[in-house]
């Protein structure tokens, strides 16, 4: 009986102490602050003057000042709006997330090895320190992408049924994904999106998050990379930038240069990729663009 | 009440006896997987600097961790657990996380996408 007693008192004990502690939890302000909330210094200030107490009375008015500053600066943190990087490397995820259904990218898949393809040759070009991800989808509707990650960060996208219609081979994959890279280095992409980017980096305390921000860059997402994607002045850029950087390696070249004959023609004849001229104008003008100019004699 | 103690004793000393330590998941989200491998079944979802104990495995599968996370055990990639606390996204910016409204079935996708992605670094020259 004494011992189930001596359990029973060990049970309230705990209860007790864990109510206190709920207490103190939601309280959540110093004992300083406390104090200085139940003291009314003013009302004591002669009295204190005449112990020599004001002093410390101050001391501590201030230091509780401070605490006072230092919660409101951590609150006020909390309502950030992310930073430019990311910004961009949530949005990137956010908008493959939203259409996970659509891309068709949780499915079982084999190492192809194009990751450590690609590194190679981001190294062999000199682009040091740069993190990429890359996601295979199952779907026809998007062919090859790269969206913004951060600055020194990257996610493509590139298509299982056209890697497999054209038959790629891990460098032609590693050359598209270097396009998309520099498009990216560009910033076309980020340009396109469209929403207020004054806010990237702000504050939002004491107001209301726009959430329509949000869904207004989710869908620029979308229009950009099924229907808009880039011009032609941005496309010219990025073919005479990848054939000045693979003009020192002819195979490379080559390689590149094959491909986009490969993708002309099965773009031409394959009426699933019929979006990829609105998307990528065009693999036509491209080939011409690459071709050595015929010297008029 | 005698025989109570002893066997609770034993029970929490053959249980911490497995735990390896504790280290933290990095990703924004991620899942906690049934088998060592990126397409079998996940047991729950993780958040970035959730905390998982580290458990001794039975069969030592490389780039997989054995891990319990409340009350499941299975299997993480080693990769993407920390032993310091990460820097997340969800505690940099909580209020603008708590406005992307994420349901359930879209913090599994954004956990699978960490599965998904084949990840890779350029050297540092």
């Amino acid at each position: 009986m004494k011992k189930n007693k001596y359990i029973l008192f060990l049970i309230c004990f705990y209860i007790l102490g864990l109510s206190a502690q709920t207490e103190s939890n939601s309280d959540a302000v110093t004992f300083e602050e406390k104090e200085n909330e139940v003291i009314n210094y003013d009302n004591i200030k002669k009295v204190l003057q005449n112990d020599g107490l004001d002093s410390s009375a101050s001391e501590k008015k201030s230091y509780v000042k401070q605490v006072k500053q230092e919660r409101k600066k951590i609150n006020k943190e909390k309502y950030n709006f992310p930073s430019k990087n990311d910004f961009w490397k949530l949005m990137s995820e956010l908008w493959l997330v939203k259409n996970a259904q659509l891309l068709r990218w949780d499915f079982p898949r084999p190492e192809y090895g194009i990751d450590k393809a690609f590194k190679q040759l981001l190294e062999r070009y000199g682009y040091y320190n740069y993190a990429f991800k890359i996601l295979v989808v199952n779907t026809p509707q998007i062919t090859h992408f790269a969206l913004p990650a951060g600055e020194k960060e990257s996610i493509f996208i590139l298509s299982l049924p056209f890697m497999r219609s054209l038959d790629l081979t891990k460098v032609d994959l590693s050359l598209l994904l270097l396009e998309d890279f520099l498009r990216l280095k560009e910033e076309f992409f980020q340009d396109e999106v469209d929403f207020d980017k004054s806010l990237l980096g702000t504050n939002f305390y004491e107001k209301k998050m726009d959430k329509k921000v949000i869904l207004k860059v989710l869908e620029s997402y979308s229009e950009l990379v099924f229907k808009k994607g880039f011009t032609f002045q941005q496309q010219y850029k990025i073919t005479k930038k990848m054939d000045s950087l693979l003009k020192s390696e002819p195979q490379l070249w080559g390689a590149y240069f094959r491909l986009y004959k490969k993708i002309d023609q099965f773009i031409k004849s394959d009426m699933l990729y019929k979006n990829y001229l609105k998307v990528y104008p065009s693999p036509e003008l491209q080939i011409q663009w690459l071709s050595p100019k015929k010297k008029v004699i | 009440m005698r025989y109570i103690l002893p066997f609770f004793l034993l029970a929490s000393f053959s249980l911490s006896a497995k735990s390896l330590g504790r280290k933290y998941y990095v990703n924004f989200l991620g899942h906690v997987h049934k088998n060592p491998s990126k397409d079998s079944s996940s047991l729950t979802v993780l958040q970035c600097s959730h905390s998982v104990k580290i458990l001794k495995s039975k069969s030592n599968v490389p780039n997989w961790t054995y891990v319990e996370v409340g009350e499941d055990k299975g299997y993480i990639q080693t990769r993407f657990l920390s032993n310091k606390r990460p820097k997340c996204l969800q505690e940099k910016y909580p209020k603008f996380y708590l406005g992307l409204d994420l349901d359930i079935t879209e913090m599994y996708f954004w956990g699978r996408l960490y599965d998904q992605y084949f990840q890779g670094r350029s050297k540092i020259k």
